[in-house]
């Protein structure tokens, strides 16, 4: 899915051109991208040094600039405090829940829309649906939704007789993560299942075809052939998924706020708190730059999954 | 000696043989195959269509016990309150406009100046395009809750906090590396020999990029529009903090606004949130293979 590895070709041909070339090459190159790389290099830097800046201090949101310098003081303290380690631990099963549920579903949703039946041609025109509302559309609904005897979760539930009564699935410190978490499998395992069908549809059907005159069953055509042969997607939309959901704020933020007693409260809710609730600066980018370290071990991974490290070592 | 000849003609059989040809079954039978289609259908259309159901109940039928699925009187009058009651209506109107000026200047943006952007990478190939890939990747994925705090502080300290200009430019910042990026992989599909052929004809790099590369690259352009449109008109974390008086306000803090408060008139919710669906859905509905196409590129945002 991602071929990020340069081309050599291009480069050899066109260093061929004329002398005389050369400069205007060189000058629609700097145009092309000085001026946005530099925007980003500027607003990233910036940012990571103020990050690492305010931990330093211990300030106020309306004094940003000011406050003295404690050293590690803040740090300490915010690492430390009971809210953070909650964070930490709920952003863990947050994450990791998701994407597995995420995958589990969307793997086999995958193997179903790759093929071409008019049931599934349907289907596959609506699995975009949850991924293209705004979120915060999302969060509404399913808020209402989720809510104890008037959503339809619910009354669903009930009709089925799976429930007795209506469960406040969000107002449940023992279910409020799960509920949200099951939000974001909505929203994003039908996104899932389209990438990896189209990437099955990919394989050459030779193969396939091969091992059913060998008498592969469909399910060891399944887990030894598909499922290898795509595994490469499989783990680059994982690694995605991780950082989608690592970055997802609003469905935690507008579904239940972090509540019940911190029960969903994840690191960008406890950002936003810190930061924009108690105005403690200094204590949101501490928990920031928390989250930006998992950001970046993410990034490491998703780099190593594309193959984008390697191709520039080959490259030479 | 017999590869040579078997070879031959199988090659060009392999190139017509469509990919998307109907596939040995693996899993599950045809019924069983029409049984989850409907119930995946189901579980991705029920909220959907239950919030297009709410928005037509009057206020007393949403609290109605037992839950009724199918409103008793239907009824606009959510919609006639949300967006053409006096103030109200006027507020939301506003939302709606500047949500739309935002997307739409940010996706302008990001798509022409992501296409130069990707343009010159795909073609320079030198060792060091590896690592300016690399770091305008860790840039898309650091957008988000983890740098709300900098970009609160930066745009105080530019002085364009609580400005839609401001709040532009951050996100423009965030979507540029996801533009480049798409428009990088789509560059590099473009064969050089046209550009060849222009260079040979006496055009100049400039003439070679506008006349013959844009062209060609209308359908990165357009993924990489539409895709910023989307991500851009549901944005959250910065549109909470950026943007202070309610003048400014996009259609994401109104209608957080509106279920966070102590009463929610949840017809009401439903009524603003069908009408700022509009918009995602109709691209959807419209360019729906631009879509897979960018989310296939690996470009990928959430």
């Amino acid at each position: 899915m991602t071929q990020l590895e340069t081309r050599s070709s291009p480069a050899t041909r066109q260093d061929s051109g004329g002398g005389h070339r050369r400069g205007g090459e060189w000058l629609f190159h700097a145009i092309g991208l000085l001026p946005g790389l530099l925007l980003i290099v500027a607003v990233v830097v910036f940012s990571l040094y103020f990050l690492v800046d305010l931990s330093l201090r211990d300030t106020t949101t309306y004094d940003m600039f000011g406050g003295e310098h404690v050293g590690l003081a803040t740090i300490e303290d915010t690492l430390t405090s009971d809210a953070t380690l909650t964070a930490l631990k709920n952003s863990v099963i947050w994450i990791g829940g998701s994407v597995a549920l995420i995958m589990l579903l969307g793997v086999p949703l995958g193997n179903l829309l790759s093929r071409e039946t008019l049931p599934v041609r349907i289907t596959r025109a609506f699995m975009l649906v949850p991924w293209v509302l705004p979120g915060i559309v999302v969060a509404a609904v399913w808020r209402w939704g989720l809510s104890s005897d008037t959503g339809f979760i619910n009354d669903a539930l009930v009709r089925v007789g799976l429930l007795d009564q209506g469960h406040p699935w969000l107002g449940d410190p023992e279910t409020a993560l799960w509920a949200v978490m099951a939000v974001m499998v909505w929203r994003l395992f039908t996104l899932v299942g389209l990438v990896i069908g189209a990437a099955i549809q990919t394989i050459d059907t030779a193969v396939e075809e091969a091992a059913a005159v060998d008498g592969a069953s469909r399910w060891q055509l399944f887990f030894r052939i598909r499922i290898p042969m795509v595994s490469q997607h499989i783990l680059t939309m994982a690694l995605l998924t991780a950082i989608w959901v690592a970055n997802n704020l609003v469905f935690v933020h507008a579904m239940t706020g972090g509540g019940p007693v911190d029960s969903t409260l994840i690191l960008p809710v406890h950002i936003m708190e810190l930061g924009f609730t108690d105005f403690d600066l200094s204590a949101a980018a501490v928990v920031s730059l928390v989250n930006v370290v998992l950001l970046l071990v993410f990034a490491s991974l998703y780099f190593r999954a594309s193959g984008l490290l390697r191709s520039g070592k080959g490259q030479n | 000696m017999a590869t040579s000849t078997n070879t031959a003609p199988r090659r060009p059989a392999r190139i017509v043989s469509p990919v998307r040809r109907r596939r040995a079954g693996a899993g599950v039978s045809r019924l069983g195959e029409t049984l989850l289609c409907l119930a995946i259908l189901g579980c991705v259309l029920l909220p959907v269509v239950w919030l297009l159901l709410l928005s037509v109940k009057p206020l007393g039928e949403t609290y109605a016990l037992p839950v009724q699925w199918w409103p008793q009187a239907p009824t606009f009058e959510a919609y006639r309150q949300v967006w053409f009651s006096e103030g109200v209506g006027a507020q939301w109107l506003r939302f709606l406009l500047n949500t739309s000026i935002v997307a739409v200047v940010v996706s302008v943006l990001t798509s022409g100046i992501g296409m130069y952007m990707g343009y010159v990478l795909a073609r320079v190939a030198k060792r060091w395009v590896v690592g300016v890939l690399m770091l305008i990747i860790v840039v898309q994925l650091l957008e988000g809750p983890a740098l709300v705090v900098p970009i609160y502080v930066l745009t105080h300290a530019i002085g364009l906090h609580d400005t839609l200009i401001g709040y532009m430019l951050a996100l423009l910042v965030f979507m540029l590396p996801f533009g480049t990026l798409i428009n990088y992989n789509y560059a590099r599909t473009v064969p050089l020999e046209l550009e060849e052929a222009g260079r040979i004809d006496g055009a100049n790099r400039w003439q070679i990029f506008a006349r013959i590369f844009v062209p060609l690259s209308r359908p990165g352009l357009i993924t990489t529009g539409l895709m910023t449109f989307l991500l851009t008109w549901g944005e959250y974390p910065l549109s909470l903090i950026l943007l202070e008086s309610s003048s400014n306000h996009t259609v994401a803090r109104g209608l957080y606004d509106l279920i966070s408060g102590l009463n929610v008139y949840w017809n009401q919710m439903a009524a603003a949130a069908v009408i700022v669906s509009i918009p995602v859905l109709a691209v959807l509905i419209l360019a729906q293979r631009y879509l897979v196409r960018g989310l296939m590129s690996g470009a990928s945002k959430g």
